[in-house]
């Protein structure tokens, strides 16, 4: 298949995929007790101020008819009222979501960058002390939920050591919040620490399994030095498979973000989320669980393509 | 790099690998196994030493040894110079300049041997700039292309960009080798270099080594357990036998007058393709037609055409294949890789519908039959597949394994029923009652192809399918295996549908012969005559590329075979 057609074909199936989430969410919409009309009026709204609504806003016409409706609302962006903050949901998540993105991508880049050589690292020292060190630290890192971790860093490194502020920069775009970069560090790395503790994992059994690989041998036989063998051969090989893990690590990103936002009072979209729960803001939580989604199917997509451009067996439909 | 060669640095003496009392230990969590003890070889520049032996002989260690590429686990004892060198206790930075310049390796496996991300070219480059840093990026590249073009492949410059999986097995073995003589090695080990591949690809891989080591003089360690592969190529042959060598000499005296006993034994279990004397006319072909009395024929194939996938990717596995198996009688199935012979084994299972043709089963047609009645079809028949270890579920006992076709087609037996009849089935596979209560890994190969054995025969069918049942067993454990077969065959009557690539095996075991080609059936007949005296020219090359376990014949057959390769090629040019 071709670099083109697979692209086509791909963001075809994307898109299908966000069209079934949108039916998805358009049923959780009518699903809520007493629908949206109840949602919207409370539960003080008599049933005569209910049907009247529900005919203003077409809740009585069939649900194949609505569903087109929303759906053409949502094409145009229209996400509908938040109930509590008074502006549009479309409008709250392109205020919010950048700043996510940038705390999300940060925490994954930088996560990264930590795991990818310490898994390396502990394949290349197996059963040395380094590596139970690191394994160690990476299962307690993974078991500890990112509220906890959260709260022991602001314990430290902004009560008893001072180095870091207790809140998130606020502002109202992603310049605002760059320029305080000081206030970044807790949060991304209490998002990034469980990132470190999976991947690294996931680095080195790919690093583990690759380095028993015939071509290995097959290198040494020819005089290649080992470090030389690790950064040409083996490095590429271990990381087809964690790259295809990280696309499916992108709602999981999110979920950390929602705490991580909760903690630090960092105004993304997490925060969005949190509050929007608590006060039954189901319009706002709705267009926050689509753009999750989106994020998600998003995900999976650049991984596909990543893939294929590290291992060439994949463009060949060989793997 | 220049095709003069190096002398051998005079510390080695006459010999490019000199091993002295050579010892290697594994350590495991059971404790030590002493793999590899006492061995002392030599070899001399120009030279081919085989080692040969059975799996577990420790002659793939001797040459990982030799090249210093032991498993983290194994310790080596005693000398392996290699131009002067002591392989054994040398640092990782000596090894890594010895490796890949004066001695290199082949390897077994080309479909794992190269790195899948990697193009070819950039491996073969890669073997060069180890040892030759002042060579640019661009010059390494262009003398891989050259050594691309020197191992025989079409087309070098562009397959130099190719990845391994873009190229055949063949291929892939001559890349293997290309890295292996990008500089010169005054030392080539070669651990079983020809075995994954085909028998026609064995012949051109052996005559490339041949000639690559005759131009420069290399001296060649050959690890196989295959006859015919030292027949053809070795000078001198050192016999394993339990991690020691047991017999050492020249290739005429150890293959044809053997002195010790494992030898003779390991020389006698070897299937020999029994081939036409010159002059010998076409054998009577008045026995070629079935034995129609004995009825029916337990499967019959007519004009099975078989399609996987469609639009520009169909595969054609199947292109018109007519064969019968008949009650009693064993029928040879053989072919090259990709040849159809599974494919046409698993049509006769009903594992597989034809895309055209039919299929009858016992004088049923599978087309025509309800699932209820296929299913009790297909009690009549057993299976018994290649692996041994992955066809046994390793989660069951293998008395378990025996009697899961009971459980299937014969539901209302008791569970004491049922252990009697597998007790009975080990007795007639020859193997003791009490491995019934035993995991399948507790065996041996051969022990458990002789549970899979059982597992087919439990149900008493009338047609055994055994796609390759012995290609993974030694020779010795393979004869046994054959003979189980026979004899049952002998007391049951069934009709068995053998699938083999091992001519060899083949001639000796099956009545008559199907030789496939590329989805057809190119030839069929009395094993007898079709073996010895193809009609056709396929045949006649896949016959001709069988190397037979007689240097002084093998080397007629070479001649012969390189005489019509060359008249073809000038038939081709006029």
């Amino acid at each position: 298949m071709s670099t083109y057609s697979f692209l086509i074909r791909r963001v075809l199936q994307a898109l299908a995929v966000v069209l079934l989430v949108t039916v998805v969410v358009f049923c959780l919409l009518h699903a809520l007790p007493g629908g949206p009309a109840r949602g919207i009026l409370g539960p003080q709204a008599t049933a005569s101020q209910i049907a009247a609504f529900n005919h203003e806003q077409g809740l009585d016409r069939p649900l194949p008819v609505q569903y087109l409706y929303f759906l053409n609302q949502l094409v145009h962006g229209d996400l509908g009222m938040s109930y509590t903050l008074n502006e549009p949901v479309s409008q709250l998540i392109t205020e919010r979501l950048p700043k996510t993105l940038l705390l999300t991508v940060l925490s994954a880049v930088i996560g990264l960058l930590f795991a990818v050589p310490l898994g390396v690292w502990q394949a290349v020292r197996r059963n040395k002390p380094v590596d139970y060190v690191i394994t160690t630290l990476s299962f307690v890192a993974y078991s500890t939920p990112v509220y906890f971790l959260g709260l022991i860093l602001v314990l430290v490194f902004s009560q008893v050591l001072p180095w870091f502020p207790a809140q998130a920069p606020q502002g109202n775009d992603v310049a605002d919040i760059l320029a305080q970069p000081q206030g970044l560090v807790l949060p991304v790395v209490a998002g990034a620490a469980t990132m470190v503790a999976v991947f690294s994992r996931y680095m080195r059994s790919a690093t583990l399994e690759n380095l028993t690989e015939d071509y290995v041998r097959t290198a040494r036989a020819g005089g290649s030095r080992p470090r030389a063998i690790l950064t040409r051969h083996v490095f590429r090989n271990s990381l087809t498979p964690v790259v295809a893990m990280l696309g499916y690590y992108v709602p999981v990103l999110f979920g950390g973000a929602l705490v991580v936002e909760q903690l630090f009072n960092y105004p993304g979209m997490g925060l969005l989320f949190w509050t929007a729960a608590q006060s039954s803001d189901y319009p706002v939580l709705l267009g926050c669980v689509l753009v999750i989604s989106v994020a998600t199917v998003t995900g999976t997509l650049l991984a596909d393509i990543l893939q294929r451009v590290i291992d060439p067996r994949v463009k060949a439909g060989r793997s | 790099m220049s095709a003069v060669r190096r002398p051998a640095a005079p510390a080695a003496g006459d010999h490019i690998l000199d091993l002295d009392d050579l010892g290697v230990v594994f350590t495991t969590e059971t404790g030590t196994v002493q793999a590899v003890r006492g061995v002392s070889l030599h070899v001399a520049p120009g030279e081919t030493l085989a080692l040969v032996g059975e799996s577990g002989s420790g002659k793939s260690t001797v040459a990982l040894a030799a090249m210093g590429l032991l498993a983290g686990n194994a310790r080596a004892t005693g000398r392996a110079v290699v131009d002067g060198t002591d392989v054994v206790g040398a640092d990782e930075e000596r090894l890594s300049r010895l490796r890949g310049s004066t001695v290199s390796m082949v390897f077994q496996e080309p479909a794992t041997a190269l790195d899948p991300l990697t193009r070819v070219g950039k491996q073969i480059a890669e073997v060069i700039r180890n040892h030759h840093r002042d060579v640019s990026a661009a010059d390494a590249a262009a003398r891989a292309v050259e050594l691309l073009r020197r191992v025989g492949i079409p087309e070098p410059e562009q397959r130099a960009r190719s990845y391994p999986f873009q190229l055949s097995g063949g291929q892939r073995q001559r890349v293997v080798i290309a890295m292996a003589i990008a500089n010169d090695p005054a030392l080539l080990i070669a651990d079983e270099p020809t075995t994954a591949l085909d028998v026609t690809v064995q012949a051109e891989i052996l005559d490339l080594l041949r000639r690559l080591a005759a131009e420069t003089g290399t001296g060649v360690l050959l690890v196989t357990h295959n006859m015919g592969v030292v027949a053809d190529f070795a000078d001198r042959v050192a016999v394993m036998y339990q991690g020691a060598v047991v017999e050492t000499g020249p290739v005429e005296d150890v293959l044809l007058r053997p002195s010790h006993d494992y030898t003779k034994r390991l020389l006698s279990a070897v299937p020999r393709l029994s081939v036409a004397e010159p002059g010998e006319g076409r054998a009577d072909e008045r026995d070629a037609t079935p034995p129609e009395a004995s009825g029916a024929p337990a499967v019959e194939l007519t004009d099975v055409s078989v399609v996987f996938g469609r639009g520009k990717h169909a595969v054609h596995a199947l292109k018109g294949v007519s064969f019968a198996v008949h009650p009693a009688e064993t029928l040879g199935l053989v072919g090259e890789s990709g040849s159809g012979k599974s494919t046409a084994s698993r049509v006769a299972l009903g594992l597989i519908t034809p895309t055209a043709g039919s299929v009858t089963l016992f004088g049923a047609d599978l087309a025509r039959t309800r699932a209820r009645a296929r299913r009790a079809l297909r009690a009549g028949i057993g299976v018994v597949l290649q692996d041994p270890v992955a066809s046994l579920d390793p989660r069951m006992t293998v008395g378990e394994c025996v009697a899961e076709p009971l459980r299937v087609h014969r539901r209302r037996l008791s569970g004491r029923e049922r252990e009697a009849l597998v007790a009975e089935v080990l007795d007639r596979v020859r193997l003791p009652r009490e491995v019934a209560r035993r995991a399948p890994r507790e065996l041996s190969g051969g022990q458990r192809q002789r549970v899979s054995l059982a597992r087919a025969l439990v149900l008493e069918p009338r047609l055994l399918v055994a796609d390759e049942p012995t290609s993974a067993l030694d020779v010795s454990v393979q004869e046994a295996v054959l003979e189980v077969i026979r004899e049952l065959q002998g007391e049951l009557g069934f009709a068995c549908l053998f699938v083999s690539h091992d001519l060899a095996v083949v001639q000796q075991f099956a009545r008559r012969v199907v030789v496939m080609r590329a989805g057809r059936a190119e030839e069929q007949g009395l094993t007898s005559a079709t073996l010895r005296h193809p009609e056709t020219d396929y045949t006649r090359r896949l016959l001709a590329a069988v190397p037979v376990p007689d240097p002084v014949v093998q080397r007629g057959r070479r001649a012969e075979r390189l005489a019509t390769l060359a008249a073809g090629r000038t038939e081709e040019r006029a």
